[in-house]
């Protein structure tokens, strides 16, 4: 069952809070979080968060197409590592 | 000739025969399947440890289908002609591919990389790299522990694939 529209996104506060203040010094520091269940709201876009994946912090850089998603999606609890090392012609670019 | 193995590069997963006339569903694994797969284009059929099994394998028509490409390759005009070789893979020399461009880099490539602060102090090697729903990420392995890397260009200013170096930003807290 979907949640209601009432309550709005959830986001866990001490989460709000820590961003709203880095917001207002102007840093930008990778904030630790174990809460996979709060919601990426418009004003995360551009924080990293290192979001606990029962194992190890994985790092998550907001962008604007996260929006609406939770932290969790981005922070897998498993990995898939292939079936072997074929060399694949993919080619990568930071973007 | 120098009598060395050119070295092949995947470009794309065979699946099922598709209708009665030879066509096969090829899943890509390349970013320019349009110019790999084009008619008149070359692919080496690949068995599931990369050695080369057979061809080159010619193709005669291809058109894209949802995520995947449908094949027809000269000579094999018949579903049973293309059975056999559904699981395995599709390769072309290396040399034959467009080769990265600039501050591109293979992903395969990567592991090994030096792993650089904008200072130039060493900050370890790269040791893994993973395909995440946010992006492609690397784990660098330094001194003492192991530092997971979003690959985007907020941390990786600059990839240097001749020397085998990446320059990284790392904020606060990483």
């Amino acid at each position: 069952m979907a949640r209601s529209i009432r309550k709005g996104p959830f986001v866990q506060e001490a989460l709000l809070l820590k961003v709203s203040k880095m917001e207002s010094e102007g840093e930008k520091k990778v904030i630790k979080t174990w809460s996979r269940a709060s919601t990426i709201l418009p004003e995360f876009v551009g924080f990293t968060f290192a979001v606990h994946n029962g194992n190890k912090f994985i790092p998550v850089y907001c962008t604007e197409n996260m929006v609406g998603h939770k932290l969790g999606e981005f922070s897998p609890t498993r990995i898939f590592r292939g079936h072997s090392g074929k060399l694949v012609d993919k080619k990568a670019k930071p973007s | 000739m120098n009598g060395e193995r050119p070295r092949y590069l995947v470009v794309g997963r065979l699946k099922k025969a598709h209708g009665l006339q030879g066509e096969c569903t090829v899943f890509p694994l390349t970013d320019e399947p349009s110019q790999v797969f084009a008619p008149g284009a070359s692919v080496w059929i690949m068995d599931m440890a990369g050695e080369v099994m057979a061809g080159p394998a010619i193709v005669e028509r291809s058109r894209s289908h949802h995520r995947k490409w449908l094949l027809a390759f000269e000579g094999h005009t018949s579903r049973e002609a293309v059975e056999p070789w559904r699981g395995h893979f599709l390769g072309v020399p290396a040399d034959r591919l467009q080769p990265p461009g600039e501050g591109e880099v293979y992903v395969h490539e990567l592991e090994g990389f030096a792993v650089v602060d904008e200072n130039g102090d060493a900050l370890g090697l790269v040791s893994g790299v993973y395909d995440l729903p946010s992006g492609l990420m690397i784990e660098v392995q330094g001194p003492k522990r192991e530092v997971l890397v979003p690959f985007r260009k907020e941390f990786v200013t600059k990839v240097d694939r001749p020397a085998r170096r990446l320059t990284v930003q790392l904020p606060d807290g990483l």
